[in-house]
């Protein structure tokens, strides 16, 4: 792959253009350790995503579909035309005709969506994982093994389970709830509407969420916190036990040994994966789309899957494409502060 | 896992080994029956000892009480979907919330695994070109691997670079890797079916086979891949490379004879995720591939959501056992993952 | 605007005298590809695979190669693939994709290949369905729709009128059994705006129920919860109802087959609509690539026109496979639920098919709901949803 070469030569500092030959030749052959990976997104994802920036400034329709770069013939016939910033206007003015749109709350929803899935992964994460690391646990291979479940099947099986858990009539929480007032002489709704009923259940400041939300965010809690029990579990083991007892001889009691211990000690690992789970949970499709599929109303349409809609239901690319670059740049300005905090673009030995 | 089962096999044996493993259980239950003995003495004794049995106990009860809460949480869909596999009416939802409906059978199960999928056929007319479950399995497996084996050969040489070497254009390159995580590709379907189309290899154009596929899916699972490689190999320590070099190996060579068997948990975790986005993805698949002689286990998934009725518990049985070689994976490699996923965050 | 054109039973009564005019004037020795895709199911494959071999006997140097993909993903394969000069040369899809593949030049006008004395032989309205901007887009080449199913045991008689209906299902309605379980989505109810003589849009597709009988038709929906529970776009009517739990319910032909299996055929009605109820009748076309060309298109001519000869129709007609409602006339039916389902149809309402119609899904079963879940004022939702459609048309049709 790469030709043998010593890493590090030995510095001169009265040469610089020795220096910038050895920076030279290090940069070839780290680009070289790069290039197949490079290569391959360039040509699978970086176009493809470069023509998508590129149809964001067009009225790309159905129409235009036979539009080929590759293939002048098909240029003059078929190029969408340039509209240049009036899809990022529609959008962010709502001026879109789509049922039930508002940007300010879709982004609002898709945020609110985003934090409150990720806090509540992360809480339970590391507090199933502080229980699973606890001393003399019995059974804690049995339970490792079956917390692991929600993660290893497949995600559209288990979107499309939820979703008939939360059927009105026939579905499995419903039932539950028939079972529990049975047994517990309780007389809780049993026809609630999970994905369909429109007045909030909180109201004030939490008015936009429907219940579709909760229900949404149980599924996805369900879904998400095993990957950070996984990670925690990781910190948690490499937490060496004698800054417990140093802890212990200064008086500390289990709290304040969490708070001064265990959180600073499973930060460094967390803040990664908080951050893949930011991205993850902001564009996650399967949960929303197969579940509540938008609804009721429009009310838990995240970005996505209203771009996914504008594609496959109206044809619309250009302003799909344009939802994306959206999405990607808030995306950007999350991660960016986020790679702040973490420096984890750096070189080790930078 | 395995190493488990062989070792409960070996339990079973009546091998020399074997007797030492059933004689050192007994022991140990033996152990374990005096020590309850003697903690259920002091439990109700008002000494020091007791009320540190008492309160170990409280505290066990107390963390049992809330992980089989969890355990239950966790299984209640699960169960859910074996009742609806096992379940003969084909209804997407049981009318009842029963384990074993009425008229319980495994046909579903039999039917999924033995019968030909009369719908992805080569020649509809010859069942014998229909995909049976096999079949898909095998291209399953392929296509699982393949981008398994393209994201760990491609990422691990790229994070490498980015975590060993200072040079020109790293932080826009690991930038430019990571923003691809972020950018949705909701409109790039029709490109990138352009692009592979060009792409010939022994007069077949790439989209149409089963690398074109890996390398797509690959694609897709690289930025994390990268991200999570380089931060493991941030934790690896120089020094052991530096004595390489001293030796007379190149920078390749201790890559490859250092780096990487001290990074096999990283490795682990990007086989168990680009296997999962290689063995569960459908859409690009149906848009790409014509031959039904290289459909996938998703595929067949998909099939069966049919636009106005499904068959439920086929779909549910397929659905049972699409998921289990993944939860395998998971259990196979539960250790790698832990350490896998965390290290290159904990380095501090 | 009274238009309903389905005078199917008349004309399947009409004398099989144009039949001997298929199969005409492509020649026999035609040889050629025909690639063909859809997203038929098991029973439809087992009819099409006897028509495949039908037509190879006619055409014995013709191959054909068929691949089945997902509905949901089939319309984004044809076009994806089509646009890059790939893609099959024969697809059977769903009527309202014609106008907007044809807008992308993804699919051929036909109407210079095929011969007057075949379309004479289709059904009128069906192939309204195909005409397009002066263009046969495709050919119509089986009726579906949206009925009303009975479950005999439960509900005995077929009602006259909606208040019939009513007083049966309230009569059947006990214990854990309900006489009536009625659908209100929009693709399931907008035939009874038909029913009660009015009209969604105008022949040009722009909205004019609100001045033709959108009154009638919400106030009649309304009434549905009389008979019953009612459902928007949810499979319980049909759960239930295969469970053997409820009497009557709105549903598509498609489903025929599931529901005889599951209460057993001697027991399952489908029923002439009631006054002023009133469903759907859509056309399933097939379609030829604009990609196709040279001997492959030929054979794809031929195949398709092979496909709505009164011998393919027939064996897709088999009440034992396919079971498919014929869009030619002289086709004999001895199946008594396909009998049923022709009767059904005649006082069905046109499927609108043109690229307008997709500028009313939304904004309708918005307002139904809004109407029926949410008590907003009849009048309010739909004018709102006048102005919403308004709008989803212009976007349809003057870019962007």
């Amino acid at each position: 792959m790469a030709v043998a070469q010593p890493k590090e030569a030995p510095y001169d500092p009265s040469s610089k253009r020795q220096q910038l030959r050895q920076t030279l030749k290090r940069t070839w052959l780290a680009w070289a350790y790069i290039a197949p990976a490079g290569l391959l997104m360039a040509i699978i994802s970086f176009f493809p995503q470069i023509f998508q920036v590129w149809m964001a400034f067009t009225n790309f329709r159905i129409q235009n579909l036979r539009f080929n770069l590759l293939r002048p013939e098909t240029w003059e016939q078929f190029a969408p035309d340039f509209v240049g910033l009036s899809n990022f206007v529609k959008i962010i003015t709502s001026n879109l005709a789509i049922e039930n749109y508002d940007f300010g709350r879709l982004l609002l929803f898709n945020i609110t969506w985003t934090f409150t899935n990720v806090i509540l992964h992360v809480v339970l994460g590391v507090l199933i994982a502080l229980a699973l690391n606890s001393k003399n646990l019995i059974g804690r291979r049995i339970y490792r093994a079956l917390f692991i479940l929600p993660w290893a099947i497949p995600g559209y099986i288990n979107a499309l389970t939820w979703r008939n858990m939360f059927d009105q009539n026939f579905g499995a929480i419903n039932f539950l709830i028939g079972y529990l007032n049975n047994w517990l002489g309780t007389s809780f709704d049993t026809r609630i509407r999970w994905l369909d009923a429109t007045t909030p259940p909180i109201g004030g400041l939490l008015s936009f969420l429907p219940l579709a939300f909760y229900a949404l965010l149980v599924t996805n809690v369900w879904l998400g916190w095993p990957f950070m029990t996984v990670v925690a579990t990781g910190a948690l083991q490499a937490i060496p036990d004698e800054l417990y007892e140093a802890a212990g001889i200064d008086g500390a009691n289990g709290w304040q040994k969490f708070w001064n211990v265990t959180v600073p000690m499973i930060r460094p690992a967390m803040v990664p994966a908080i951050m893949l789970g930011t991205i993850w949970t902001f564009n996650n499709f399967n949960v929303i789309y197969f579940i509540s599929r938008g609804g009721p109303f429009g009310r838990t349409e995240i970005l996505v899957t209203q771009a996914f809609k504008l594609v496959f239901e109206q044809r619309l690319y250009g302003v799909a494409a344009a939802f994306s670059l959206i999405v990607f740049v808030i995306l950007l300005i999350i991660t960016l502060i986020n790679n702040r905090v973490t420096r984890a673009t750096e070189a080790y030995n930078a | 896992m395995l190493s488990n089962f062989f070792s409960f096999l070996e339990f079973l044996s009546s091998t020399p080994a074997g007797r030492a493993r059933r004689a050192a259980f007994a022991h140990r239950i033996q152990v374990g029956f005096s020590l309850f003995g003697q903690n259920l003495l002091h439990f109700f004794r008002p000494t020091e000892r007791g009320s540190k049995v008492r309160k170990a106990f409280f505290r066990q009860l107390g963390l049992q009480l809330f992980l089989l809460t969890i355990a239950l949480i966790v299984l209640f869909p699960i169960l859910w979907i074996f009742s609806m596999a096992l379940d003969p009416r084909n209804i997407d939802k049981p009318l009842d919330l029963t384990l074993i409906p009425p008229g319980a059978s495994l046909a579903a199960f039999r039917k999924v695994l033995i019968e030909p999928f009369p719908l992805l056929c080569s020649n509809p007319t010859d069942l014998s070109t229909c995909m049976t479950f096999s079949r898909l399995l095998i291209n399953s497996l392929i296509v699982a691997l393949g981008t398994s084996v393209f994201a760990v050969v491609l990422g691990a040489s790229a994070a490498y670079a980015f975590s060993r070497f200072n040079f020109i254009g790293r932080q826009a390159g690991m930038i430019g890797f990571i923003v691809l995580l972020m950018l949705p590709s909701t409109a790039t379907l029709a490109p990138l079916y352009v692009l592979l189309s060009q792409i010939r290899i022994g007069g077949e154009a790439l989209r149409q086979t089963l690398p074109g596929l890996m390398i797509a899916y690959a694609s897709g699972t690289l930025p994390f891949a990268i991200w999570n490689l380089k931060g493991y190999f941030d934790t690896v320590p120089k020094e052991l490379e530096e004595a390489a070099i001293i030796d007379g190996a190149s920078v390749t060579q201790t890559f490859l004879r250092i780096i990487l068997p001290l990074s096999v948990p990283a490795l682990a975790v990007t086989v168990l995720f680009s296997f999962m986005s290689g063995w569960t993805e459908f859409v690009l698949a149906w848009t790409f591939l014509d031959n039904p002689s290289r459909f996938t286990l998703a595929m067949a998934l998909r099939s069966m959501q049919g636009q106005f009725a499904t068959p439920w518990s086929e779909f549910s049985a397929m659905s049972i056992l699409m998921s289990i070689p993944i939860i395998l994976l998971f259990f196979a490699m539960q250790r790698y993952i832990v350490s896998g996923l965390t290290v290159g965050g904990v380095k501090g | 605007m009274k238009r309903k054109i389905f005078v199917l039973v008349s004309i399947l009564v009409v004398a099989t005298m144009l039949l001997t005019a298929c199969g005409g004037r492509r020649a026999a020795n035609v040889s050629g590809t025909v690639t063909l895709w859809h997203a038929w199911k098991e029973n439809e494959i087992a009819s099409l695979n006897d028509v495949i071999a039908a037509f190879q006997a006619q055409y014995p140097n013709v191959q054909v190669d068929v691949l089945y993909v997902p509905f949901d993903d089939l319309r984004g394969k044809f076009e994806t693939s089509v646009a890059t000069g790939e893609g099959p040369t024969v697809l059977i899809g769903a009527a309202d994709w014609g106008p907007a593949f044809y807008d992308a030049a993804l699919i051929a006008d036909i109407s210079d290949d095929i011969d007057q004395d075949l379309l004479d032989t289709i059904n009128p309205a069906a192939l309204g369905a195909v005409q397009y901007n002066g263009a046969l887009i495709g050919l119509p080449q089986t009726l579906k729709g949206v009925v009303m199913f009975r479950n005999r045991n439960i509900v005995p008689n077929p009602a006259a009128t909606f208040d019939e209906l009513v007083a049966n299902a309230q009569a059947a309605t006990r214990g854990d059994v309900y006489g009536a379980y009625l659908e209100y989505g929009f693709f399931f109810a907008a035939g009874h705006l038909n029913g009660v003589g009015g009209a969604l849009m105008t022949p040009e597709g722009d909205p004019a129920f609100i001045e033709n009988g959108g009154a009638d038709w919400v106030a009649l929906i309304q009434r549905f919860p009389e008979a019953g529970p009612v459902t928007n776009y949810t499979d319980d009517d049909v759960n239930l109802f295969k469970a053997g739990q409820v009497g009557i319910i709105i549903d598509g032909t498609w489903n025929t087959a599931t529901l005889a299996e599951a209460i057993g055929p001697d027991n399952l009605a489908i029923d002439p609509w009631p006054a002023p109820l009133s469903g759907y009748v859509q056309t399933e076309n097939i379609y030829l690539s604009a990609n196709a060309t040279g001997a492959d298109r030929e054979a794809s001519l031929a195949f398709i026109e092979f496909f709505l000869s009164p011998e393919a129709q027939a064996l897709l007609a088999d009440p034992t496979k396919a079971a498919h409602i014929p869009a030619i006339s002289g086709v004999e039916i001895s199946d008594r639920l396909m009998q049923e389902t022709v009767a059904a149809f005649a006082g069905g309402a046109p499927f609108p098919v043109i690229p307008e119609m997709g500028a009313y899904w939304d904004p309708m079963n918005n307002m139904l709901k809004l109407v029926m879940d949410e008590g907003v004022n009849p009048a309010t939702a739909l004018q709102d949803a006048f102005n919403s459609v308004t709008a989803k048309v212009a976007e349809i049709r003057g870019g962007q």
